[in-house]
């Protein structure tokens, strides 16, 4: 995987447009929650050779198991409309619930994550985890336009489409 | 919703996809025994005129019967590998598997072939006894055989069409090859021997014909003979890490290494994850012959022999070490150790060898034993 792919996969699987629908309007909130996902994907990328080491799981199994997660939410995210948001915390604790869980940090994000750093490298997680998080941010200081962000959620997805299929077959034809 | 979404996902992904690969982590000693146990058999189970007990089942204690020269030349290929890592009786039994495919060879083509039977003589033995005799040159210097060789690499020569295709048989009574018969594996082992010749006689052109069928494998192969899936051919690894010695792969030559590299990584991780339990029988399957691991092993460290050798290759060295590795692992841990053969009437027909349904075939030993062997520099480069 190059840098580019890794940093573009990150960013496709947060899918900033489609994420702005579930999260409070608070930007300040929603920067916290970012932020707070950002660190948990980096300590991810650190622990993530010797986890799939400790399972026993080999790289090229690993992208198989990501590229099969994330074609699924790619077709989900590509064929349902926009979510809506969940319950809050009250105050700054909705940094925690919901931005970072369940809406930014999702099982896929942090499969990614764990395959971005073992295969790109970990400079490559964290340029892609910084670049993403500061998409979502960034896409919630727009002006809200819910057919906008649908549309521009299914560019997304379609992206993330082919990204999969690429995990999936790097995966499958790896030594 | 959040949670079960993740409890879902991991517990989904763990089950069915990302099942543990166990590997081991074999060391060179274990490498080293587990292989002189298996050329164990084959001394024990070795008749005096230099056949191996071919088919055996050990519950019932039967010799099941059947020959196949093919084999009998493979498992002479194999013990002249063990022979040069030093295991003792290794050439002995070799050197008796030779004299006995000596007395068969007849005039075929413009050479010479194995075989004094049938009316259509299949080609594996040849080109098999080629590898073996090679091995033997290049660990003894000895060329009582070199006539030999030589004359089974001309029969070999004539056995190759015009596309670089190998026919799979020769035609006694019309002395010509049969047309358009071909082999999975014949081709291979075809290249394979010829690309050895040349590197045992640089001066005599065998690259020409070794050449022509390295470029039929790496480009039309598959398509031209409709095989699907591709063929799992370590032979033509084999055969691609050989020609590496005497010069650099062509870039169809070395796709078509990245392409072998593509089938044989995804059956070993397959067959890591497969064990005698239950649940793995029905989400992965039985656990395949010890021929079929072992010629995945054989694969996979002809690719990390190969990329030693050539620069194009070089990306392929650190996974083919790990799934060559891995393939060692799962050997030695199939392989009937001596105190598990003592449950059966005759352990000296069981201890050493590889049993699927309680049945193990001379082959079995012989890919096992050539992946064992040629693990080996893999350990002590990575020590």
């Amino acid at each position: 995987m190059s840098t580019a792919v890794g940093i573009l996969l990150l960013l496709v699987t947060v899918n900033p447009p489609r994420r702005r629908s579930e999260l409070p309007p608070d930007r300040q909130v929603v920067a916290a929650g970012a932020v707070l996902t950002f660190l948990v994907l980096i300590a991810l990328g650190l622990v993530g050779e010797w986890l799939l080491e400790g399972l026993s799981i080999s790289i090229p199994s690993f992208h198989v198991a990501v590229g099969l997660v994330l074609a699924i939410r790619s077709v989900v995210d590509f064929s349902t409309a926009l979510p809506p948001g969940g319950e809050e915390m009250p105050g700054r604790r909705a940094a925690l619930v919901p931005v970072f869980f369940p809406v930014l940090f999702r099982p896929e994000l942090a499969l990614v994550a764990v395959g971005v750093a073992v295969d790109a490298g970990r400079p490559t997680l964290l340029a892609g985890a910084l670049l993403a998080m500061a998409a979502v941010v960034g896409w919630c200081a727009l002006p809200s336009n819910r057919r906008f962000d649908r549309a521009a959620g299914v560019a997304f997805s379609a992206g993330l489409m082919v990204l999969a299929v690429d995990r999936i077959v790097d995966g499958i034809f790896a030594l | 919703m959040g949670v079960i979404t993740w409890v879902a996902v991991l517990v989904a992904l763990r089950l069915l996809v990302l099942q543990p690969e166990r590997c081991g982590d074999a060391t060179e000693a274990e490498v080293t025994a587990a292989a002189a146990s298996t050329v164990n058999w084959l001394i024990r189970n070795q008749g005096p005129e230099g056949t191996w007990l071919y088919r055996y089942e050990a519950e019932t204690d039967d010799d099941l019967g059947g020959y196949n020269l093919s084999r009998h030349a493979g498992v002479t290929f194999s013990l002249y590998q063990a022979a040069a890592a030093d295991i003792h009786g290794a050439q002995e039994a070799a050197e008796r598997g030779s004299r006995y495919l000596a007395k068969r060879l007849v005039s075929a083509g413009n050479g010479m072939a194995v075989d004094v039977t049938a009316a259509e003589v299949p080609i594996g033995p040849s080109a098999l006894w080629v590898l073996a005799l090679g091995e033997r040159r290049l660990l003894t210097g000895d060329d009582a055989y070199d006539d030999t060789l030589r004359a089974l690499g001309r029969f070999l020569e004539g056995q190759i069409e015009p596309s670089g295709a190998v026919s799979e048989r020769w035609d006694r009574s019309e002395d010509k090859l049969v047309a358009g018969a071909y082999s999975p594996f014949f081709t291979g082992e075809a290249y394979f021997a010829l690309a050895r010749l040349e590197r045992l006689f640089p001066e005599e052109d065998w690259d020409t014909p070794a050449d022509r069928i390295g470029h039929y494998l790496a480009v039309e192969r598959d398509e031209v003979e409709d095989r699907f899936p591709a063929v799992s051919d370590h032979w033509a690894a084999y055969g691609l890490a050989e020609t590496a010695h005497w010069r650099d792969l062509t870039a169809p030559e070395a796709d078509y290494a990245d392409t072998l590299a593509g089938i044989f990584g995804p059956q070993i991780r397959y067959e890591s994850q497969r064990t005698e339990s239950w649940y793995t029988h029905r989400t992965r399957g039985r656990q395949t012959l010890g021929a079929g691991l072992g010629t995945l092993g054989e694969g996979a460290t002809s690719l990390w022999a190969l990329a030693g050798l050539d620069p194009q290759a070089s990306d392929l060295h650190e996974a083919a070490a790990e799934r060559s590795h891995c393939v060692a692992g799962l050997l030695i841990e199939r392989q009937v150790g001596p105190a598990g053969a003592q449950q059966f009437d005759d352990p000296g027909r069981v201890a050493g060898a590889w049993f699927q349904f309680g049945v193990t075939q001379m082959d079995d030993q012989q890919h096992a034993l050539s992946a064992l062997l040629r693990t080996l520099p893999i350990l002590d480069d990575e020590a």
